[in-house]
């Protein structure tokens, strides 16, 4: 599989050092752009560990990719200096540590920012990039894909994704050939004069063969191999410093302190013995997020309930015997104890899995402008069955119907830590539900449709329990266009009262000349998340009739369940059938990429609502500002109309810097030949060149550029030695010597590479600068103000004039 | 501040010295004597110090004669001249061997390319057979007559003239023939100015031509500078502009036989030349497109009367070496 080296013998070892350069960076310039976006990717990997879109990275590195060959192709084309790579280098140094400095700010400002680790591995994949840019240059190749392996060590060390473990296993087999390259290149203007690399049919044999074992290596588990290496890098946690971006290190900062105390704030996994301690029932939970209900006289409903409703409310609640489990929209000023948004709380449940997820737990119909009364007992239980799935049982779930708005399958994983409930939190849609060792269907029940339970006063803390559900389709979602209705008109229910009236005023104004299905739900959810502003602390007074009235045309701002309340009763007066649910809702800002977790605390209560679209579906809404729908991934087609949305919208929020920006491109683009000779004089004037060959051929560039810019057009086949000296007539003939002498010069400074130059070495850098003014001179003799300076001169002025008047190399 | 331009430093060194001063003096030799043609003058001197063989076509008396014993005085070595005819044997151009009576056994006679510069004056009246005999003589600077190999002078000169009117009795000259030559070159009318000179001149001259005047270098002096053109250096982008310009004409749609291996041999060392005509110690792009036309032209088979235009657009359209990077990196 070696290449084959090609020695010719007819011509002499070694040659020109620059040319061999180029020749040997070329050939394995491609090759660095792979490794640098493997590296990329892997590094991706490692940052988004646990919850990685390898699409959206995919998207990334397409982008990057463009602008690298993009920039190689220029450099190419423009065959920079050394002094340029000089520069760049520079440059680099002041971009990485101002990367440093954004960070800082990030962290300090917005209290947001990677871990230090990442943010390291950040720096480190922008140099990689911007090294397989200048992969031209066989010094900075070399550093790009030494850079580039510390840079896939460090990132595979932090990961666990498999296509990040097989981008290593490419990695490999990509650096191993790009070291055969170097090598043979290293030979070339040694032993060889040149050598020339073509695949032959082995390659194309063995290529299969390796993309076979770098899958039966992924599958194998790199994990096991990369996973030692993570204690040989750096971590940004630390003993006794809590760090709000860490990711891990030794005891996480104070995070983990409470784990000494009690053993419950640990992980919990399925060996883990049951652990007695103070739990909080589900009741507590909500009074403990949202305060306690006020003692509301019954007669102080706002809705009169049917006499049937009402008997059959009162019947559930005598039967439930579980008081309390109506929720109240009026309640008491929260008195939350500080220690409750204390780190230190431990979680009430842990989530594995993608994120956001919202996980009912309560589902409540009836609203009396109040009160929001939950769902009766299920009397449909529809019979649940066992199935064996690679030797544990899973119980399958009947479907509950999504009327083909669910897409796909997920699976999660609910570790119940401090929860007392017998309820399972539920996602939208279960599949099935699996607990290790239980294998029969009688433990589960119904407590409400759509909810469900174990057949247990409380689920054991401790327990894991295994969850299959399929995710909501955005573009299904699109396909709603119908209000179908429920059987039962519990879920229809609006009160008569002015403020209710007030409020299906107002939802018809909000959704005035709107299509009924779909486009009218997100009219109303748009508008609360837009509108409105999600506040813990704002309370509804007690002698408010309605709660929803208040919040939408008074307040304007409230805890979560109003806004849930308010969709669900302006839906309902539009004819849609609604219901409230309670539940958890797990924060992708949660997770914990380190125990790959995300904690549920009692913050993490949460209401939204729920609309019937048929086939006995409800379909989820979040009307809250701040919360997201867990939907399937969104495709490459998606994820290009999200992110032209999210252009459109930038751009409507940013407009003036956009126009200024805008006008600025514009006229940097008709004055670029103008920028770029100031920019190239300016270079030339700063950094000249101290070896005198290079301070020629400097030279040459600039007046190349000039002569291309503003000078007469060149023939065809025209060399910048035959313009100069068709030039020459026009010269005052006692500057013509001068020119003469630098076109020598130039001849020497490029052709004659082991010639003595024409005049003494300490004669040609004022030579240079002495040409220069009588070639631009003559430029500028045919070139208007205008042209010259771009539109900072006006056409016809005495600034004009003054400007012409200025002379400079 | 001031700015003095300094004399070109490589001048001080002995050999480029030596060669400036040997090449200046020739072709003010010869512009004596050919006026107003200062840039066939220029071609004659590369080809000269090149190493190579000169090909002189045009109409009669514009000069040809005249400038192929101007050479050959120039030169100081011995010049021989040949005026082809269809009845001119082979033996008269190489020699023979003659039986001597007095010293009972045979004695080569040799002929006229035994000398350092030759002029085949009409080359294309002699019959084939009688230019083939030149073949040998033109590219190994040897002949052999009756299986003995007779060298020939190191610095042997061939100056051949044809006459492109006149095509009865005439023979032109086969590829093979041509592609030894280095050269092809027209010298054209004078101008107006330099007629009336020249008839200025023509009336207060004497007996002695120019071209019967002291050499201004010996034929050793000459193989000095054509071995100094030999090592004058090209760097690896104008080679390789050689070979693209040389694939151009092998490709051309026009033309139906490009230069060949020898040819680009020739049209190098031709650029060398010229670089030294110039005072220069490395090969320019510049010198290879100024040596284009004369070195091409001799060589080329193309479907036009003239392949001056043909070349001319393959120079326009082939990339020139970037004068603007160290080593002149190929645009390409």
């Amino acid at each position: 599989m070696l290449p084959p080296v090609d020695v010719p013998t007819d011509r002499p070892v070694g040659g020109n050092p620059d040319q061999m350069e180029w020749r040997g960076a070329d050939s394995t310039k491609r090759l660095t752009v792979l490794l640098a976006m493997l590296a990329a990717l892997v590094v991706d990997a490692a940052i988004h560990d646990g919850n990685w879109r390898p699409q959206v990275s995919l998207v990334f590195l397409s982008v990057a990719l463009g602008a690298i060959l993009g920039a190689q192709r220029v450099l190419d084309r423009w065959r920079p200096s050394k002094e340029w790579f000089q520069a760049t280098a520079l440059g680099l140094a002041g971009f990485a540590l101002a990367a440093v400095w954004v960070e800082v700010l990030l962290r300090d400002s917005l209290g947001d920012g990677l871990p230090l680790e990442l943010k390291l591995l950040v720096i480190i994949r922008n140099f990689v990039l911007v090294f397989a840019a200048l992969a031209g240059h066989r010094q900075l190749q070399w550093l790009g894909c030494g850079l580039s392996l510390f840079e896939v060590v460090f990132a595979a060390s932090l990961t666990s994704e498999h296509l990040g473990h097989a981008a290593v296993l490419v990695y490999v087999v990509s650096g191993v050939w790009w070291l055969m390259g170097r090598y043979w290149d290293g030979l070339s203007g040694h032993i060889a004069t040149r050598t020339i690399r073509h695949a032959s049919w082995r390659t194309y044999v063995a290529l299969p063969a390796v993309l076979v074992a770098v899958a039966a290596l992924t599958w194998a588990g790199t994990g096991r191999a990369l996973g030692p290496w993570s204690g040989s890098f750096g971590g940004s946690g630390g003993e006794s410093r809590f760090d709000p971006n860490a990711r891990g290190g030794v005891n996480d900062g104070d995070a983990l302190v409470p784990a000494t105390e009690t053993a419950a704030s640990f992980g919990p996994v399925e060996s883990q013995v049951f652990l007695d301690s103070e739990i909080q029932s589900l009741y507590d939970v909500v009074n403990d997020m949202y305060g306690d209900p006020p003692k509301i006289q019954a007669t102080q409903k706002a809705v009169a309930l049917p006499r049937s409703l009402a008997r059959e409310t009162e019947q559930r609640v005598a039967e439930s015997g579980d008081a309390g489990r109506d929720f109240s929209t009026v309640r008491e000023p929260l008195r939350r104890p500080e220690t409750l948004a204390d780190r230190e709380t431990p979680a009430l449940l842990y989530v594995a899995g993608r994120t956001p997820l919202h996980l009912r737990l309560e589902v409540f119909d009836i609203y009396d402008g109040v009160r929001w009364l939950p769902e009766p007992v299920s009397q449909i239980r529809p019979p649940m069955t066992l199935e064996s799935v690679g030797g544990k049982p899973w119980i399958r779930i009947p479907q509950l119907g999504s009327a083909g708005l669910a897409n796909g399958q997920d699976s999660h994983q609910l570790k119940i830590n401090r929860l007392k409930t017998n309820r399972i939190p539920t996602p939208w849609h279960p599949l099935g539900v699996h607990i290790d060792r239980v294998d029969r269907t009688d433990f589960f029940d119904w407590p409400q449709e759509s909810v469900l339970g174990m057949d247990l006063e409380q689920i054991p803390p401790s327990l894991v329990i295994h969850l299959q559900s399929k995710p909501l389709s955005r573009r299904r979602r699109q396909s709603i266009d119908t209000v179908p209705g429920v059987a039962t008109s519990r879920y229809r229910l609006v009160g008569a009262d002015p403020g209710s009236q007030a409020v299906a005023e107002l939802a018809r104004q909000w959704t005035a000349g709107i299509p009924v299905g779909h486009r009218q739900i997100d009219a109303i959810v748009d508008h609360l998340r837009a509108d409105y502003t999600v506040d813990r602390s704002a309370v509804i007074p007690e002698e408010i009739g309605n709660s929803v009235d208040y919040f939408l045309r008074g307040s304007r701002r409230g805890p979560d369940y109003l806004f849930a309340s308010s969709a669900a009763v302006m839906l309902r007066s539009l004819g849609y059938s609604t219901r409230v649910v309670n539940g958890f809702y797990a924060s992708p800002e949660n997770y914990d990429s380190r125990k790959r977790l995300t904690p549920i605390r009692t913050d993490d209560l949460h209401f939204w609502a729920e609309v019937y679209v048929g086939a006995s579906t409800w379909l989820e809404i979040e009307p809250t500002p701040g919360y997201e729908q867990l939907c399937t991934p969104p495709d490459l087609l998606e994820i290009a109309w999200m992110a032209a949305k999210g252009v459109r919208d930038w751009s409507r929020e940013h407009w003036p810097w956009l126009v200024a920006v805008g006008c600025s491109v514009v006229a940097a683009w008709r004055n670029r030949r103008v920028i770029r000779e100031r920019m190239a004089t300016l270079v030339w004037q700063l950094f000249p060149c101290r070896d005198p060959r290079e301070r020629v051929l400097q030279t040459l560039r600039l007046l190349d550029l000039r002569y291309r810019g503003f000078g007469p057009p060149a023939r065809a086949g025209e060399t910048l030695r035959r313009q100069l000296l068709r030039d020459l007539n026009q010269i005052p003939p006692e500057q013509r010597l001068f020119v003469l002498q630098f076109l020598q010069c130039s001849d020497w400074a490029a052709f004659g590479l082991n010639s003595p130059p024409p005049i003494v070495p300490e004669s040609i850098a004022p030579l240079c600068v002495r040409a220069a003014q009588i070639v631009t001179r003559r430029i500028w003799a045919n070139v208007t103000p205008r042209t010259r300076w771009g539109w900072i001169v006006p056409r016809r002025t005495a600034t004009a004039t003054a400007f012409s008047l200025l002379n400079y190399p | 501040m001031t700015l003095q331009v300094l004399a070109p430093r490589n001048v001080h060194e002995p050999a480029m010295e030596f060669a400036r001063n040997a090449v200046d003096a020739l072709r003010e030799r010869l512009n004596s004597v050919l006026r107003g043609k200062a840039d066939v003058v220029e071609s004659v001197v590369i080809c000269l110090i090149a190493h190579g063989h000169l090909l002189l076509e045009d109409r009669p008396g514009l000069g040809k004669t005249t400038l192929a014993k101007a050479l050959a005085g120039a030169v100081g070595g011995r010049f021989a001249r040949i005026q082809c005819t269809p009845d001119l044997l082979p033996s008269d151009v190489t020699g023979f061997n003659l039986y001597n009576q007095k010293l009972q056994e045979f004695e080569f006679r040799p002929g006229p390319v035994f000398s350092d510069v030759l002029l085949a004056d009409e080359i294309n009246r002699a019959t084939p057979r009688t230019q083939s005999a030149l073949l040998e003589a033109m590219a190994e600077r040897q002949v052999t007559v009756d299986t003995v190999r007779h060298p020939l002078s190191q610095e042997f000169f061939v100056i051949a003239t044809q006459n492109p009117t006149e095509q009865h009795g005439t023979y032109p000259l086969p590829e093979a023939q041509l592609d030894r030559f280095a050269m092809k070159l027209s010298i054209g009318y004078p101008a107006r100015d330099d007629e009336l000179n020249m008839l200025a001149d023509a009336i207060l001259a004497d007996d002695c031509p120019a071209v019967e005047r002291e050499p201004v270098l010996t034929p050793l002096e000459l193989l000095k500078v054509q071995h100094l053109v030999a090592r004058l250096e090209v760097v690896p982008a104008v080679r390789e502009y050689l070979v693209r310009l040389a694939e151009a004409t092998r490709s051309h749609p026009r033309i139906s036989l490009g230069v060949s291996p020898r040819g680009l041999l020739i049209w190098q060392r031709a650029a060398q030349a010229r670089a030294l005509t110039h005072h220069r110690s490395f090969v320019t792009p510049d010198d290879v497109q100024e040596v284009a036309g004369p070195v091409l032209s001799v060589r080329l088979v193309c479907d036009a009367e003239s392949p001056l235009p043909v070349i001319a657009e393959i120079l326009r359209e082939t990339p020139v070496p970037d004068l603007r990077s160290r080593g002149g990196k190929s645009n390409a």
